[in-house]
């Protein structure tokens, strides 16, 4: 049998240890050399917390009862874990970006920094801890009584829950900054996690190995259903205890505290996300053999929850059992240490301050410091929660069963799952919704779990068990609206989490959030987008810079505050005083306040003293800068593609004129082939004719072979035009230009026709205006323009007494060739087409020209840099111009060569 | 798609290890929940061992390894690049 001296000597040396070792670590890590303490090993462990003497003791007798279903409560975690990358790391950066303090901070802080929503968790919290820290302080008692014999179970549950308060309160509130990292505190549970997990792993080897022979020979003549339970394991019970210990590991407050408000570094959690699900494999590696070994070696009527500790007891084994012992005291002190820092945290800075600030309202001297109100508080806090810890204790005499209760809790802090998921990924989620999501869920849970588990002694008494509330038994608080059958637990998770989901659900889409809640809410969901501390350029002009001084005085201390408040003013530019009290650094103080008294208190302080109840300008303006964006995006996308439907226009376009290019090719080699086989037909006709053995007349040889003749000279004529007409579009053609004199042209080509003319009896009439006639052009060709016109004019005139015009008449500095005829003339709508080639006026049916004349006119007078166009007159008879540039270029009378 | 510039291929590669993570936590909860579990469920021993006591070790020890080689490649991507560190950065590489 151990002594009483020894176990406690050894206690209280391990005691003192923890205590020197918090008080090193918090020392050098004030000194500057943290070090160590921050690496990611050390935040794994902190997580630890996790594993209390529940799991210590409690999870050996859970297998003893009901086989593996004890893993359960370590899967969920795992797989949270594993899963870190989705929900964990949004927390940590919300908790970072926002100066997170706890989680009833976090959840009031997305809902508008609502003060009765941090009120309502807080209290949640706070029910739904004492209990467990009452089995905390039971499983330090019964085991310290299970070792030593008969104790005053009172007196060392007091002197457990005091030195943990002391402990907690000397490490726990050094600084009032709830947001910074309690490094001792840390080192003590890094500590602890790795003696309960060395202890849990010894007494496991030493039973497997040492008494049971082999890992294989402990399971030897015990019945599977001692293993898997009775009947199926993967029930529903199995499901809803996976899924609660899921929702634990992010909802119980000392969870949240060290995951998310003592988190340094992101990264660490990546180590965490498998480091802590191995933690947790370790933990429960040789819970089952050693539940199994208990059942074996024990006897009969020994309590299962202390197996860890008798069995080596009973085996002689002193030294492990005083560190299995060791193990269960690290369990429940980690546990109570950091859930009471967390808790307390929450009653401080929701419950006490907002009320202590009510009664100091309108005392703004500076003396009034609220830091040590802060400081003050939190240590009443920390003793209040432990003391009622104890008061339960007391009460509620040592419930059997350790395990109950932590599931009673786990179910409690689950109702803070939807509206903290919700808030997070969720823009919809209101206020109101997560109001009445987290008050039915409680007094559900309250009803089916909490008030339940103390078998009529507390509130509902027996009679409304079993009868139902008011006798209705659709009341039935375990059997709640005839829902019967199902498991205790997996009714009350039923029941309140599904109300719980769907009321928050429900209300939050059919009420209106307000703005602030609005903004938390894209701040919080869009946490990985918003860039963190955005300028801003609104000055409300409303608060006093001094006024913001002395709160900032009394809540963070002198000096701190004037650090802050210089640094402000230099980031404004300013070079002394004071800085203005812009949005910016009524936003960037307010956060610096909340990682003091949280969100909800530090909104309330600021807006109290700048005046702004609700949302301001900026913060306006910071929810719309994310529709900005889209929208930006939007209209960036959209000119995108009114270029692109322009480019597609213009390319359309491009390809219709290729496609009416080719097809004019087409038509114009068509054109070409028919226009010479006609000659061609006529000239084989004859000369079939002429070679055939008959004898043909020699009048008629004569006349076909003149015919053919013509029609060779005809194909030579066109063939000349084509090529003429290829040069000429191709701008090949050379062609010289010099100074002609116009009038001298005229006259020649008039003479040239006149035989023509004559034989037409067709008269032309000459009428050249007054002035320069001397043009830039080519002789020849021009004269070819001339003959071609006027020849068809004359050809094609059809009237009894035909005339034709030549005027000329120069203006500026071109000179104008108008030449027509009465001879019908050009009508309007052969006007566009006319100068086409083989286009064919109506005058010319019964022609034999190629139609190409024109097109090559026109061409020759471009080249030569005048135009030949169709006019009409005022009384609509048309008239062809040509236009050529006039006066003589400089030193060049001769002209040289100028390509076309 | 092809990612063309090296921070493209980074937050392409870690968009495929974000999405391996959410995948790994799925198929862990369904492997370690019913009704895939039951069928794990079987009245025989390895070793002396229970199944299905092993097969939830075993599962679970898959997770781990699984998580930590994510976890890993997940630690390094670009999306810390934009996380604001205000004391972290370097102290996280030390202890690994």
């Amino acid at each position: 049998m151990l002594s009483v001296d020894l176990l406690l000597s050894v206690c209280l040396g391990y005691v003192v240890l923890l205590f020197s070792l918090a008080f090193y670590v918090d020392r050098r890590a004030r000194q500057g050399h943290a070090g160590w303490i921050q690496s990611p090993l050390i935040f794994t462990l902190s997580i630890s917390v996790y594993c209390t003497s529940w799991t210590f003791y409690g999870a050996v007798g859970s297998a003893a009862r009901n086989g593996l279903e004890f893993i359960t409560i370590y899967l969920g975690p795992t797989l949270v874990f594993v899963g870190w990358w989705w929900l964990l790391r949004k927390l940590v950066r919300i908790g970072r970006v926002h100066r997170i303090t706890s989680i009833a901070d976090l959840i009031s802080s997305r809902y508008g920094k609502s003060s009765s929503i941090a009120v309502l968790v807080t209290l949640m919290a706070l029910l739904a801890t004492t209990p467990y820290i009452a089995l905390q302080l039971q499983s330090v008692t019964s085991t310290y009584e299970a070792i030593v014999g008969d104790v005053d179970v009172s007196l060392s549950a007091f002197v457990v829950a005091s030195g943990m308060a002391l402990f907690t309160i000397l490490f726990g509130t050094r600084n009032v900054d709830a947001n910074e990292r309690h490094h001792g505190v840390v080192a003590a549970i890094a500590v602890e996690a790795v003696v309960k997990l060395a202890a849990l792993l010894a007494v496991g080897i030493f039973v497997v190995f040492g008494v049971a022979g082999g890992l294989g020979s402990v399971f030897e003549n015990i019945d599977t259903e001692v293993i898997y339970g009775a009947g199926n394991i993967f029930d529903a019970r199995w499901v809803a205890l996976t899924f609660l210990s899921a929702t634990a590991i992010i909802c119980l407050p000392r969870q949240f505290q060290v995951t998310v408000v003592e988190n340094v570094d992101e990264r660490h959690l990546a180590t965490a996300s498998w480091l802590f699900p191995l933690y947790l494999l370790g933990m429960s590696l040789f819970v089952m053999p050693i539940a199994v070994a208990g059942l074996k070696f024990m006897p009969a009527h020994s309590n299962p929850d202390l197996f860890v500790l008798t069995l080596p007891l009973s085996l002689g084994q002193e030294e492990l059992a005083l560190f299995a012992f060791l193990g269960g005291f690290s369990s429940a002190t980690s546990m109570v240490i950091v859930a009471a820092i967390a808790v307390s945290t929450m009653v401080s800075n929701h419950i006490v301050v907002p009320i202590s600030l009510y009664l100091l309202h309108g005392r703004r001297e500076v003396s009034g410091d609220v830091r040590q109100l802060l400081l003050i508080s939190r240590r009443i806090s920390i003793a209040a929660v432990l003391g009622l810890g104890f008061l339960y204790f007391e009460a509620s005499g040592g419930s059997d069963a350790l395990a109950a209760i932590g599931l009673i809790a786990f179910v409690g802090v689950a109702q803070f799952l939807p509206s903290l998921v919700g808030g997070i990924f969720w823009r919809g989620a209101t206020r109101d919704g997560a109001l009445a999501g987290l008050v039915v869920g409680f007094t559900m849970w309250a009803y089916t779990l909490f008030l339940p588990s103390f078998s009529g002694g507390v509130i509902l008494s027996n009679e409304i068990l079993t009868h139902g509330l008011f006798g209705i038994e659709a009341l039935r608080p375990q059997a709640l609206f005839g829902l019967v059958g199902l498991d205790p637990l997996v009714h009350a998770v039923i029941w309140s989490l599904g109300a719980n989901t769907l009321v928050f659900m429900i209300v939050s889409v059919l009420s209106e959030a307000s703005p602030l809640d609005r903004l938390q809410g894209a701040l919080f969901v869009d946490v990985f987008r918003n860039r963190p501390n955005e300028s801003t350029r609104f000055e409300p002009g409303q608060a006093n810079a001094e006024d913001l001084f002395v709160l900032a005085q009394r809540i963070l201390g002198t000096e701190p505050a004037r650090a802050l408040f210089d640094n402000m003013a230099r980031e404004q530019g300013l070079a002394s005083g004071l800085p203005r009290p812009t949005d910016a650094m009524i936003v960037q103080l307010e956060r610096e306040l909340a990682g003091n008294v949280g969100a909800a208190s530090a909104h309330a302080m600021v807006a109290r003293v700048a005046g702004r109840g609700s949302i301001s300008m900026t913060e306006l303006i910071d929810i719309a800068d994310e529709t900005q964006r889209l929208i930006e995006t939007s209209r960036e996308l959209s000119s995108k593609s009114a270029e692109l439907t322009n480019m597609a226009d213009e390319l359309r376009k491009a390809n219709e004129q290729l496609r009416k290019l080719d097809s004019q090719k087409d038509e114009f080699l068509s054109q070409v082939s028919h226009e010479l086989r006609t000659p061609m037909t006529s000239i084989r006709a004859f000369s079939e004719i002429l070679l055939s053995p008959e004898t043909v007349a020699d009048k008629d040889r004569q006349r076909f072979v003149s015919i053919i003749h013509e029609e060779s000279q005809r194909l030579t004529r066109l063939l000349d035009e084509i090529l003429d007409m290829g040069r000429l579009e191709a701008g090949t053609l050379e062609m010289s230009i010099s100074t002609v004199d116009a009038a001298r042209v005229i006259d020649a080509t008039i003479d040239t026709l006149d035989g023509l003319a004559r034989m037409k009896q067709v008269k032309i009439h000459r009428q050249l205006g007054p002035g320069e006639t001397r043009v830039q052009a080519n002789e020849d060709r021009m004269q070819q323009v001339l003959i071609n016109l006027i020849s068809n004019s004359i050809k094609y005139n059809t009237s009894d007494q035909p005339e034709i015009h030549v005027r000329s008449e120069s203006t500026g500095d071109a000179l104008y060739i108008d030449i027509s005829d009465n001879g019908g003339g050009v009508k309007r709508e052969e006007a566009a087409t006319i100068f086409e080639k083989f286009s064919r006026g109506h005058r010319s049916k019964l022609d034999h020209g190629a139609g190409l004349g024109l097109s090559i006119s026109r061409a020759i007078m471009r080249t030569m840099g005048g135009d030949l166009t169709l006019e009409f007159a005022a009384d609509e008879t048309s008239f062809f111009r040509l236009r050529l540039a006039l006066g003589s270029l400089p030193g060049q009378q001769d002209g040289g060569p100028v390509a076309g | 798609m092809k990612p063309d510039s090296v921070e493209g291929y980074r937050a392409h590669s870690d968009r495929k290890d974000s999405d391996r993570s959410f995948i790994l936590t799925l198929v862990g909860a369904l492997l370690l929940t019913p009704p895939l579990a039951s069928i794990f469920q079987l009245d025989i021993r390895l070793l002396g061992i229970p199944f299905t006591g092993l097969y939830l070790f075993v599962v679970w020890g898959g997770l781990v390894a699984g998580t930590a080689l994510l976890s890993r490649r997940l630690r390094q991507g670009v999306y810390w690049d934009n996380a604001e560190d205000e004391q972290g950065g370097e102290t996280g590489d030390k202890a690994e």
